[in-house]
């Protein structure tokens, strides 16, 4: 909080002995400003903004009820404590300073005692509102902080999974907004997508955002159709919702390989769809409901096929509710023709340029709403031609998991792809597999894992999936032991071997599972298997 | 790929002597098992030496490497050892990766073998 001593105070009296006295009583408690007329005294105040204003009534030009009333309309002076001193007593005097906008109002002759603790007085309640003002500031700027962290951050890693370029950009209206957009890699032939917009801003509505997000996160992993994704994010949304909050949702799913994608609309703008040659057209037809009002609801989704260099732009109305000066909006159709003219740039340009675009349109009109804008594009590198996949259901017993390493080495010759580089795979996949059975789902036959093996980037991919407990074979050697093994040193083997067989490994937990990735790169034919993923 | 499995006993009643085991096809978490039941009664019968033909073995994991790994301790607690001969290029890798089996004396074929015993054998009579 700001010292007393360090306030300034402007003092505004046509009467130079006024001034004096004031300035005599004052001058060891504060910093002091002096006018002598109404004029000076705004000029004054908008140059250098006082921490407290002392205000005659009677002066010539500009009286004080209009000082202060012009200062309550600046924005540098429309807090600053205002504190009339003036000989007029009468009642109707000091109401119609009060109505003007004062603080305080004291009558001449005065108390220079009084005036000193008056003054102290306004001074530590304003210094305390400002402190207060700053803590609330600052935690809004930690709330969006917190907000923004759970936007994706990584789209490159994204981008180069399915073959697809992303732009995403959210702008809150304030600190902390109800848009929301994400982007999740579900399964390696899944990319899921969703923009929404919470209804009403600042914190209620960001924080039903965060419930929104966080439980459309969730569903992304384990719900394969988007319609589905709604209708249960929606029965989830719509109960413990006492204020009656609603948002509305897109959720779209892209197979990259296929160039498929299906989209589901729950009340939400529809997204602009963008092929090059053809007019820009609505991504789909309905509108549907937004979430949150009542549960039960089902959702229609549209299909459609993207082919490479295609794109899709999902925005919330903050885009085509942005207003300008002559309070025109910038509309759907603005909206399809400046998309329609970015069709062919890359994603993040696309994304980057229609905001700028409508920023452009409003033209310094304060931004009534948050806007958030997300763009994909199907890739058109050559590279994104996904190959053959191949998935298995496999019971947790050794001998499916030698099931499974047998399939995979089919699968491997079948492609031409050399002895030395299949037996590695061969290796790591069957003691990845023998980790699963053993320490994941405990040798329990009735519970299975699923093992998928596909041809992308001149590499061979395995992916390994269990809903065992929680079990990362990356780590610690002594945790890959067999039941029943003894020797420390024993237990590191199977990890040892299956880094030197592969070239990258990582595992992650996800929605309940355990997932187990490896990847070989194929080279040139004839080149033995190279050492590994260390 | 199954495993076959074929022991060959060449010992005497003082226990002395070699016992071979040659293995055909794979060694992995699903076939180790079976190994594991068919040496248990030949171990402590198995002679001074215990050699692991591997001309007919395609695959390996670290399944195999443990029962390779127990064998060889046991012999080694009788002053015995175990050797593994005729190891195709990727059984070979295995065991240049884990690196992990000291001591463990690996022999291209029988008659290099043979020809290490031979000299110590020699050896043993000069002292």
């Amino acid at each position: 909080m700001k010292n007393l001593s360090d306030c300034r105070v402007l003092i505004v009296d046509d009467a130079r002995a006024n001034l004096d006295v004031l300035v005599e009583g004052l001058k060891s408690d504060h910093r002091l400003s002096l006018a002598l007329n109404g004029e000076a005294a705004l000029q004054l105040a908008a140059r250098t903004p006082p921490d407290l204003v002392l205000l005659d009534i009677m002066m010539p030009g500009l009286d004080g009820y209009e000082v202060c009333r012009r200062m309550r309309q600046m924005p540098e002076t429309a807090d600053v404590p205002i504190m009339f001193l003036s000989s007029l007593e009468d009642v109707q005097d000091k109401t119609r300073g009060f109505e003007a906008g004062a603080n305080d109002y004291l009558t001449k002759p005065f108390e220079m005692l009084e005036v000193k603790a008056r003054v102290r007085s306004l001074l530590k309640a304003k210094a305390y509102s400002d402190a207060v003002k700053e803590q609330m500031a600052s935690e809004l700027r930690v709330a969006r902080e917190i907000q923004m962290g759970m936007l994706p951050h990584d789209l490159a890693a994204l981008e180069r999974a399915y073959g697809v370029e992303l732009g995403a950009l959210l702008e809150p209206a304030r600190e902390v907004g109800g848009d929301l957009y994400g982007a999740c890699a579900a399964a390696p032939d899944r990319l899921v997508l969703f923009l929404g917009d919470v209804s009403g801003k600042g914190i209620p509505a960001s924080m039903f955002m965060v419930r929104a997000i966080s439980l459309a996160r969730l569903l992304a992993r384990q719900v394969v159709e988007p319609e589905r994704i709604l209708a249960q994010l929606n029965d989830e949304l719509a109960v413990d919702n006492p204020s009656g909050m609603f948002v509305t949702f897109l959720c779209a799913v892209l197979d990259p390989g296929t160039g498929r994608l299906v989209v589901a609309n729950a009340g939400h703008c529809r997204p602009v769809l963008l092929r090059e040659g053809v007019p820009p057209s609505w991504a789909v037809r309905n509108l549907g409901t937004a979430l949150g009002f009542e549960p039960g609801l089902a959702f229609e989704r549209t299909e459609l096929t993207l082919r490479p260099g295609d794109a899709i732009v999902l925005y919330t109305d903050g885009v085509t509710e942005a207003f300008n000066a002559a309070d025109e909006c910038y509309g759907n159709e603005r909206l399809l023709a400046d998309a329609g003219a970015l069709a062919g740039h890359s994603a993040a340009d696309s994304a980057a340029s229609l905001h700028r675009q409508v920023l452009a349109f409003a033209r310094g009109a304060p931004q009534s709403d948050d806007i958030a804008i997300m763009t994909l594009r199907l890739g058109d590198r050559p590279e994104r031609e996904a190959g053959p996949r191949m998935t298995l259901e496999l019971r947790a017993t050794p001998e499916e998991v030698m099931r499974g390493v047998d399939v995979l080495r089919a699968f491997c010759l079948d492609l031409g792809i050399p002895e030395p580089v299949v037996h590695p795979l061969t290796l790591a996949l069957e003691e990845c597999g023998s980790n699963i059975v053993n320490h994941a789902l405990q040798r329990d036959a009735g519970r299975a894992f699923r093992a998928t093996f596909w041809h992308a980037d001149g590499a061979l991919h395995v992916e390994l999936r269990d809903p065992g407990a929680e079990f990362d074979p990356t780590r610690a050697p002594s945790v890959a032991r067999a039941p029943g093994e003894r020797d420390d040193e024993v237990g590191g083997w199977g990890l040892q071997l299956v880094r030197r067989s592969v070239d990258r490994l990582w595992y992650r937990r996800e929605g309940g599972e355990n997932v187990l990735r490896f990847t070989k790169q194929l080279g040139a034919p004839g080149e033995a298997s190279p050492g590994g993923a260390a | 790929m199954p495993l076959e499995i074929k022991i060959v006993q060449n010992t005497t009643a003082r226990n002395t002597g070699r016992t071979t085991v040659a293995l055909a096809g794979s060694l992995d978490t699903a076939t180790s098992p079976e190994l594991e039941r068919r040496l248990s009664p030949v171990l402590p019968v198995c002679g001074k030496e215990l050699i692991f033909d591997l001309a007919q073995l395609k695959f390996v994991s670290s399944a195999g490497l443990r029962i390779f790994s127990m064998v060889r301790k046991q012999l080694k607690d009788r002053g015995g050892q175990a050797v593994f001969v005729n190891m195709q290029p990727q059984i070979n890798e295995v065991f240049e990766i884990i690196k992990a089996l000291p001591g463990m004396t690996v022999f291209k074929d029988l008659a290099e073998f043979d020809a290490y015993i031979a000299a110590r054998q020699r050896s043993h009579e000069q002292d």
